[in-house]
């Protein structure tokens, strides 16, 4: 069997102002197709971009309910279909997915699923179940108390809400420090014509990739351009560039008291590097050192010799420049925590790193990497969020590069990294508690 | 090395190798060509709801702390060399472990070094160096696990569903025990449980990725230390395993809407569940059953969802083992009560109208279709195996069911396993 592994995005065409890219490759027992839009994020309009994809998941003039796409889905061997909002840095993302088995494996005829499941998609896209020449009332209200409902939830799973509000809190004032679903109050004045019209603006005017990954024939690609002019004709809104988190004077400390039985401490800094520059391979480094697994400083020091977590690790959101060391400890400790962890940091800036923790950091950062050409969903998120931040690395060149980074240029860095705020959800009793 | 088997899947395109160690160790491994990461687990038939068991020296029944299991896996992980993660770590490979109710999972995953990643785990399995003081150093670690799960309100609800669904059985006790339970732990009573329960013939291992089967079972024969086999252990289960405890069971947290979960649980005349009907077909009939009933395409969903009962964070599963069998929907929702009022109606008049061949063969196909898929990642390849083998299973043996499974087996599995009798609700409401 002569099989394709090289898994690098190739940009096949561009239609209507749409991006269509390929990743081919035989590997996988699914094919995976992803729509990407995107927009500046803003207070604004948040809440409406993050509600429509909500309305139409709802259904399509050819499925116009629930039932009818789960019907088609289950149809199609059990394909997936989702959709969403999400935020990479100054950026909102709407996406839309399909995947579906390769037609081989299920004993269905050659592109038999293929054809069904991407007119199923950009259907859903393109095409919504409408009233009255708009969306349907009630779609869009249940829609909205759903998103709502997402809005509140994020508290929910404190591990991840201390270190995104860590995050947003670093960028008080800016659009990042906006919610990828905006405000309850934003959502609450949303109704069905301005969703429509919300609508028309995404499909008519923002920016657009596809990214089609897995085994696809030169006849699929050209019917997947046929299925392109579903599309209105599109012109290109004007999108501005991503910026880097700029710091603030001095450091902040915000608690915020909930009844919960753990503290979750996180703490942000501003690296105050380019995603697109050569020095973010160095901040890619240090954050594995600092707190990338269970190699690093912050595990070994706060779990292991201490045992004062279960969980201790660091984070870097490339796009905003910005960087968060969270774990989850007891209230009594939280100075003593706070202590270790500084000191970590003055360690690797003093170059207090030893041939292991270099080592085991990279080997875990190129793991990492060639992981991602292990799943689909990851292959095409790596090269569009690469298209985002305006550079083009396919990943083989990455961890060609990252592989040069010196001891040095990592002590560099985090000579370049700033302390901008503490950041904790401290238990307290109920009746102390917001 | 050529005293092993493999099978080839044609149908699906994947190779499974299999190879028995003298000492019992049932050995697999399933080659995927082009994937980056190599994956390798052992697995151990001893789980949270081993507390009870006849020791192997005296012939006595011995009581063991709750959360003995999970405490043994955090432990192993510390050797005389201090610990194992650094040296996963010093070859690019990140290790991990869990506690399941019935089988422990020790694995790693890795880019390059596999024959070294492999030698290392198989050692540090085998070769436990507890002592005193790293017992008292774990109990604060796994103390800050304990308080982060109960903080965690889906790990509440579905707990709380579990004590509601079993009256004596030990599935509805936490994983990793409670505070109290794991103060009484000592390092006898981890030694003890590992010379019971650590021996190869109670184990079994498989390895996933682009590796060279040969070389992977020279390894393993070669770090296998015992190379005798040992008769299967006794675990002590109490008295009337499958009574059902109770309809509802409520607890306030800091989350910001109610959190629900319903289920039924299995119930059987016989000691175990699979001598009523085995356990793979039994998962797959009741899996395609739940889809037909409450999964995305069902009337019920659409009902529950137009009313703002649930949102998307709804899912619903099926689990099973020999002592237990539930199924669960949940999510969130702003009216619980009502949701199971819906859900007792719908299932009322699923039962008078039963399955047609229609949706049953629709459902039946994405299920297959659904299966296929999971072998795109080599981590659920590892844990799809290693769970249809505690289940006396070989994983790929799905294909099959999938493909044969009829319309009457499923009948009779909604008569049996949607008894309202059985069913109860567990809910985490806001503060």
């Amino acid at each position: 069997m002569n099989m394709n592994f090289e898994e690098v995005s190739k940009k096949i065409y561009d239609l209507n102002n749409i991006e269509v890219n390929l990743l081919q490759t035989d590997k996988f027992k699914t094919n995976t197709i992803m729509i990407f839009f995107h927009d500046d994020l803003s207070k604004d309009t948040a809440s409406i971009n993050a509600l429509v994809p909500a309305v139409l998941r709802r259904g399509s003039v050819l499925h116009p309910t629930f039932k009818d796409i789960s019907l088609k889905l289950q149809q199609l061997y059990g394909a997936s279909f989702d959709c969403g909002a999400a935020k990479k840095g100054d950026k909102q993302i709407i996406y839309f997915y399909i995947d579906y088995p390769y037609e081989k494996y299920v004993n269905a005829e050659d592109g038999s699923i293929y054809r069904d499941a991407a007119n199923l998609l950009i259907n859903l896209v393109t095409s919504p179940v409408l009233e009255n020449g708009i969306f349907k009332n009630d779609y869009v209200m249940q829609e909205k108390d759903i998103l709502i409902q997402l809005i509140k939830s994020r508290i929910n799973d404190k591990m991840q809400y201390a270190a995104d509000r860590c995050f947003e809190l670093l960028c008080d004032g800016e659009p990042y420090s906006i919610c990828e679903y905006g405000t309850e109050e934003s959502v609450k004045e949303i109704v069905a014509q301005n969703a429509y019209n919300k609508f028309r603006e995404i499909v008519e005017s923002y920016p657009c990739s596809i990214y089609l990954c897995g085994r696809y024939t030169n006849e699929q690609l050209d019917a997947m351009k046929e299925m392109i002019n579903l599309f209105p004709k599109r012109r290109l809104k004007l999108v501005l560039e991503n910026q880097i988190a700029k710091p603030s004077t001095e450091c902040r400390t915000i608690n915020e008291p909930m009844n919960v039985n753990q503290t979750k401490l996180s703490i942000g800094y501003y690296t105050q590097t380019e995603p697109s520059s050569s020095e973010y391979l160095s901040l890619v480094l240090l954050n594995s050192v600092f707190g990338g697994g269970i190699h690093s400083k912050l595990f070994q020091n706060v779990r292991e010799k201490e045992g004062l977590a279960y969980y201790a690790f660091s984070r870097i959101d490339r796009f905003k420049g910005l960087m968060v060391a969270s774990c989850g400890i007891d209230a009594s400790n939280t100075q003593k925590v706070i202590n270790i962890v500084d000191k970590q940091i003055d360690d690797i800036i003093n170059g207090n790193i030893s041939d292991y923790e270099m080592e085991a950091s990279l080997k875990s950062v190129i793991s990492s990497l060639n992981y991602i050409k292990d799943s689909q969903f990851s292959l095409c998120d790596y090269y569009y969020s690469q298209k985002i931040t305006g550079s083009c690395l396919p990943i083989q060149e990455f961890s060609e590069k990252i592989k040069n980074v010196s001891k040095q240029q990592v002590s560099e860095i985090a000579k370049k990294i700033k302390k901008g705020l503490i950041y904790s959800i401290t238990p307290c009793k109920k009746e102390e508690c917001q | 090395m050529n005293n092993y088997k493999k099978i080839y899947y044609d149908n699906i395109g994947e190779e499974l190798y299999i190879f028995e160690h003298d000492s019992g160790l049932k050995c697999f491994i399933i080659k995927k060509p082009g994937y980056s990461k190599k994956h390798a687990a052992i697995a151990a038939r001893f789980g949270s709801v081993n507390t009870s068991f006849i020791d192997p020296l005296n012939n006595d029944i011995l009581d063991v702390p709750a959360g003995v299991a999970h405490f043994l896996e955090h432990k192993l992980f510390e050797q005389e060399y201090r610990s194992v993660m650094d040296k996963f770590s010093q070859l690019g490979a990140s290790p991990n472990a869990y506690t399941g109710f019935t089988n422990t999972v020790y694995l790693f995953s890795c880019n390059d070094n596999f024959k070294q990643c492999l030698e290392l785990l198989l050692n540090f399995v085998q070769n436990p160096f507890i002592t005193d003081e790293s017992v008292e150093k774990e109990k604060g670690i796994i103390g800050q696990e304990i308080d982060m799960y109960q903080d965690d309100g889906y790990w509440r609800c579905y707990f709380n569903l579990l004590k509601c669904l079993y009256k004596n059985n030990p599935v509805s006790i936490d994983i990793a025990g409670t505070k109290e339970s794991i103060s009484n732990i000592t390092k006898e009573v981890l030694y003890t449980c590992h010379n019971t329960f650590y021996h190869p013939s109670n184990m079994m291992f498989i390895a996933v990725g682009d590796v060279v089967p040969e070389e992977v079972f020279e390894t393993l024969d070669k770090n296998i230390v015992a190379r005798e086999k040992k008769p299967q252990i006794q675990t002590v289960f109490p008295e009337k395993l499958f009574d059902f405890n109770c309809r509802l069971l409520t607890q306030k947290l800091s989350v910001s809407m109610p959190i629900f979960m319903i289920g039924f649980s299995d119930f059987s005349e016989k000691k175990y569940l699979h001598e009523d009907i085995h356990l793979l077909n039994r998962e797959a009939g009741i899996k395609i059953l739940l889809e037909i009933i409450a999964g995305r395409s069902s009337d019920f969903y659409e009902q529950l969802y137009s009313k703002g009962l649930i949102n998307s964070s709804y899912t619903m599963e099926y689990t099973c083992e020999d002592i237990f069998g539930f199924s669960i929907i949940g999510g969130e929702s702003t009216n619980p009560s009502e949701v199971m009022k819906m859900f007792e109606e719908h299932i009322n008049e699923v039962k008078q109208k039963g399955i047609s061949e229609n949706e049953f063969d629709r459902v039946r196909k994405a299920l297959y279709g659904r299966f296929v898929k999971q072998f795109n990642n080599v981590e659920k390849i590892s844990h799809g195996f290693i769970t249809a083998y505690f289940k006396n299973s070989n994983m790929f043996n799905n294909l099959q069911i999938y493909d044969t499974i009829n319309i009457n087996d499923v009948n009779q599995l909604l008569d049996k396993h949607f008894n309202l009798d059985r069913l109860s609700m567990s809910v985490v409401e806001p503060l």
